[in-house]
C-alpha cells in the first residue's frame, strides 16, 4: 500500500464509523463535507480530479462496512457527465452533485434492463433525490430527468437490507434540451464511462467485504473451542481459509492493476477490464460470504451475527452491474476477436 | 516502478528486434518427438545466446549480464519473450532462480562470483532436496553429511531432481545432525554432479518424457567450502530457495501463459465451439484469472524489491498459478475432444502450454506437487498470513500402538 493509500483508507474508515449510526441525511452532509461526492469532478467544476483508483479504494472501505452510502450513485453520475461533451447544462450537474446533491442512479448495466420496456432497475437514491440520471445503452443517450410525477417510481425491498433499491418507470419522462446531457455517438463514451466505473465500484465492494467477513471467520474459528481445540487448529478448515484468502488476494491485486491500466489510459477495453474485475471480485465474495456462513456455525442463522448480511450484500453484488457470467463471454468474445485484428 | 515511456519503449523495440533475429526458426517442430541429446544441445544454444544478450538474467542484479532491472523492465522483457514464444529456458530453470536466488542470499563473495559466472557460461545446476521418504515432509531428510575434517562425506538418496541427468552442480539438503528439531540437523551443500560416487537415473514420467531424476550419493566427498550457510542452518537456505521458485519464477510464467492463451481460442475454432457459451465463460474467465496470476506475482516481486515480502507471500502466488494452470490446460483439453485423447509426440522446452494437451494437463501436476504441494502453501498461507494455529506435533495411532 502507497502512503497515499495507506492515509486516505485510514480517514475513510474513521469517517465510515463515525456516521455508521446517523441519520442517513446527516451521514451524507458529513461525507460531503469530506469531499467524497466532489472526488473525482475536475477542479473547475469544484472537484478534487481523483481518479478511478482512489474510488477503488473509498468503495473497498464501504463494503468492508456494509456501508448504505450512495457514494457510488454520485461518482457514477460524475464519470458519466464527465465523459460528455461540456455544455452549460452538463457542468451545472456536475457542479451540484459534487457539491454534494443526490441522484437516483441504476447500479445495473444500462444493456441489461433497458430493452424490457422503459424501466430502471436497481436504482439507489430515489428516495432522497429530486433528479434520475438516465443512461440508455440502445439509443444510446445521457439524461437527467426530475423524479416528477411522469416517473413511476416503486421500492423494491431487497433480502440486503445494506441497501435500498427502486424500480423507475421512465416511459414518460421527457427526454429534451433540459434534460438530455448526450445522445447518438456523442454520448458512447459516457456510457463507457458508466459501465466501467459500476463493475469497478461493485467489484471493489465485494472486495472490501470478503476481506473483511473472512478475518471475522478466521477469528471466530481462532476463538472457538472444540474437541479441546480452537476449531482453526484443523487442515481441512485452514485449507478452505487458505483458499478463501488467495482467492480474495487475487480479486484485489487484478482489480487494482486493471484500475491502474484504466487509469493510465481510458479506452474502449476499459469495459472489458472492468467486467473481468467484477466477475472475479463478485465470485470471490460470494464464495467467501458462503463459507463464512458455514464456518460461523449455527450462530451465522441468528439475525443477530453480522454473517448474513455479507452474504446478503454478496447476493445481490452478483446481480448488480453485469451477472459475472456474462462479463466473463464478454471477455472472451473481446479477446477473440483482438486476436482476429 | 515507473520507467519513462520512450525508454520502456525503446527497451521493448530492442529485446523485441534482438529475438526476431536471433531466436531459433522452427523450433516447436524441431523440439517435437525429439531426442533429449537434440533438446539439450539446442537449449545450450538459446542460453548462451540468451545471457549474451542479457535477457536470461534481468532477474539478477546489477553488474551481472541484463541485471539490475527494476519489475517494469522484467515485465517488458518476459512480455516479449512470451510474445515471441521463443523457448523456455527449462533446462537452466534451477540455475537461473532457485541456484542463483540461494546463492545471491547465502553465499560468500568467492561462492557467488565462482558459481553465479559458472552458471553464465551453461553451468546447469539441480535440486537435491526430495527423498522417497522426505516429500511434502521436507525436514525428514535422511541423506546423511557426515563432517571429516575439511570435506562431507554424503550418503543417500535424492528424487524428483528436475534435468539431473545433465547437472553439473546440485543444490543438496543433508542432515548433518540427528539431534533437537528435524530443521536444526540440516545443512546445505553444492554438490559437484560429475564427481565420483554421485548416480544419476532418470525416471519414466506419465508424458513419455524423463524431466525428473533420482540421485544416489555413496560417500560423495564435498569440501567444507561448499556449504551455504552455518552447519545447521541449512533448513532457512533451503527456504530461499523455495521462495524464488514459488514467486519469483512466475513472473515470467504468468506472461508465457497470457502469450499462450490465443492456443486455446485457435483450439475453438478448430473445432467450432466458438458460440458455444460454457466454453466462452471459461475462456473468459480464464483470461482474466491469468491477469490476476500476473498482478499477483507482480506485486510479490515488487514487495522483494522493496524489502517487504511477507512469510506466505509466495505461497498464495504458487497456489494461484497452480490452479490457473489446471484450468487452463483443463479447458484446452476439454476443448480438443476426442482427438486430445490420440496420443502425439510432446514439444520439448515449450514451457507449461504447448497446445498438446493431454501432455499439458499431466504436466500441470508438476505445480501443484513440486516446489511444495498445493496442500503445504495452504498450510503455510493459513499459518503465516492467516496466523492460524499448527497442529499439535505429537501424533500417535488410535490406541497408542504408535
Amino acid at each position: 500500500m502507497s502512503i497515499e493509500q495507506t492515509e486516505l483508507c485510514e480517514a475513510a474508515r474513521k469517517l465510515l464509523a463515525d456516521i455508521a449510526t446517523m441519520h442517513p441525511d446527516e451521514a451524507w452532509r458529513r461525507l460531503t463535507a469530506a469531499g467524497w461526492p466532489a472526488l473525482t469532478a475536475p477542479e473547475p467544476l469544484g472537484g478534487l480530479a481523483q481518479n478511478l483508483t482512489a474510488c477503488c479504494w473509498l468503495y473497498m472501505e464501504m463494503g468492508r462496512v456494509l456501508s448504505p452510502a450512495l457514494l457510488p450513485a454520485s461518482l457514477l453520475a460524475i464519470a458519466t457527465l464527465t465523459a460528455c461533451a461540456a455544455s452549460p447544462v452538463r457542468d451545472a450537474w456536475i457542479e451540484r452533485i459534487a457539491g454534494g446533491e443526490r441522484l437516483a442512479v441504476s447500479l445495473r448495466d444500462p444493456s441489461q434492463d433497458f430493452a424490457q420496456g422503459h424501466r430502471l432497475r436497481a436504482v439507489i437514491g430515489a428516495d432522497c433525490a429530486g433528479h434520475a440520471l438516465v443512461v440508455i445503452a440502445g439509443e444510446p443517450l445521457v439524461a437527467v430527468v426530475p423524479l416528477d410525477r411522469d416517473v413511476l417510481c416503486v421500492a423494491r425491498p431487497t433480502w440486503d437490507t445494506t441497501r435500498t433499491l427502486f424500480d423507475l418507470d421512465i416511459s414518460n419522462a421527457h427526454f429534451d434540451t433540459a434534460t438530455v446531457i448526450a445522445r447518438g455517438a456523442a454520448a458512447e463514451a459516457a456510457l463507457d464511462a458508466f459501465s466501467i466505473h459500476l463493475h469497478v465500484a461493485i467489484a471493489a465492494d465485494c472486495v472490501g467485504a470478503a476481506g473483511k467477513i473472512l478475518d471475522e471467520t478466521v477469528t471466530h474459528l481462532k476463538n472457538r473451542r472444540q474437541f479441546d481445540r480452537p476449531l482453526a487448529m484443523f487442515q481441512a478448515l485452514k485449507h478452505r481459509c487458505a483458499d478463501l484468502k488467495t482467492a480474495v488476494v487475487a480479486a484485489e491485486a487484478l482489480l487494482l492493476h486493471y484500475v491502474a491500466d484504466i487509469d493510465a489510459r481510458p479506452c474502449a477495453e476499459g469495459v472489458l477490464l472492468a467486467k473481468g474485475a467484477k466477475s472475479i471480485a463478485s465470485s470471490a465474495f460470494r464464495a467467501i460470504a458462503e463459507d463464512a456462513m458455514q464456518l460461523h456455525g449455527g450462530m451465522a442463522m441468528a439475525v443477530e451475527h453480522p454473517c448474513h448480511l455479507y452474504l446478503k450484500r454478496a447476493l445481490l453484488n452478483e446481480q448488480l452491474a453485469s451477472l459475472g457470467d456474462e462479463c466473463d463471454i464478454a471477455v472472451a468474445r473481446g479477446f477473440i476477436s483482438s486476436l482476429a485484428a | 516502478m515507473t520507467i519513462l515511456p520512450d525508454r520502456a519503449e525503446l527497451l521493448r523495440h530492442d529485446v523485441r528486434v534482438w529475438l526476431a533475429a536471433n531466436m531459433p526458426t522452427n523450433w516447436r517442430a524441431a523440439m517435437t518427438g525429439c531426442s533429449q541429446e537434440r533438446f539439450v544441445a539446442a537449449q545450450r544454444d538459446w542460453f548462451s545466446k540468451m545471457v549474451a544478450a542479457g535477457y536470461a538474467t534481468p532477474h539478477w542484479p546489477a553488474g551481472w549480464p541484463g541485471g539490475g532491472q527494476g519489475l517494469a523492465e522484467q515485465s517488458i522483457i518476459y512480455e516479449e519473450i512470451a510474445r515471441a514464444d521463443a523457448p523456455r529456458l527449462i533446462l537452466y530453470f534451477v540455475s537461473l532462480y532457485h541456484a542463483a536466488s540461494t546463492l545471491l542470499e547465502w553465499a560468500t563473495k568467492e561462492q557467488a562470483t565462482q558459481h553465479l559466472s559458472g552458471i553464465l557460461r551453461g553451468e546447469i545446476w539441480c535440486q537435491g532436496f526430495s527423498e522417497p521418504g522426505a516429500g511434502s515432509d521436507l525436514a525428514a531428510v535422511r541423506t546423511r553429511g557426515e563432517r571429516r575434517g575439511d570435506v562431507y562425506v554424503v550418503t543417500g538418496q535424492k528424487i524428483w531432481s528436475t534435468m539431473a541427468q545433465y547437472a553439473d552442480k546440485c543444490l543438496l539438503l543433508v542432515r548433518t545432525s540427528s539431534e533437537g528439531a528435524k530443521q536444526a540437523g540440516l545443512t546445505f551443500l553444492i554438490m559437484d554432479m560429475k564427481g565420483p560416487n554421485v548416480t544419476v537415473r532418470p525416471i519414466r514420467q506419465i508424458t513419455g518424457d524423463e524431466e525428473f531424476a533420482e540421485i544416489f550419493m555413496d560417500g560423495v566427498v564435498i569440501p567444507v567450502e561448499n556449504r551455504l550457510g552455518e552447519e545447521g542452518g541449512g533448513w532457512g537456505v533451503a527456504q530461499s530457495t523455495l521462495a524464488s521458485e514459488r514467486g519469483l519464477t512466475l513472473m515470467e510464467l504468468g506472461r508465457r501463459m497470457r502469450g499462450g492463451l490465443w492456443r486455446i481460442a485457435s483450439e475453438m475454432v478448430q473445432t467450432g465451439c466458438t458460440e458455444d457459451p460454457l466454453i466462452l465463460r471459461e475462456l473468459g474467465r480464464l483470461r482474466t484469472q491469468i491477469d490476476a496470476l500476473v498482478a499477483l506475482s507482480d506485486g510479490f516481486l515488487k514487495r522483494r524489491i522493496a524489502g517487504e515480502e511477507r512469510a506466505g507471500d509466495a505461497s498464495v502466488v504458487k497456489l494461484y498459478y497452480a490452479r490457473v494452470l489446471r484450468a487452463y490446460t483443463s479447458l484446452g483439453l476439454r476443448i480438443s475432444g476426442l482427438a486430445g485423447q490420440y496420443r502425439e509426440d510432446f514439444t520439448s522446452g515449450g514451457s507449461q502450454e504447448t497446445g498438446n494437451w493431454a501432455v499439458d494437463f499431466m504436466n500441470s501436476y508438476a505445480w501443484s506437487i513440486a516446489g511444495g504441494s498445493d496442500e503445504i502453501q495452504r498450510n503455510i498461507i493459513a499459518e503465516r498470513l492467516l496466523d492460524m494455529p499448527r497442529e499439535p506435533k505429537a501424533w500417535r495411532l488410535a490406541g497408542g500402538a504408535g
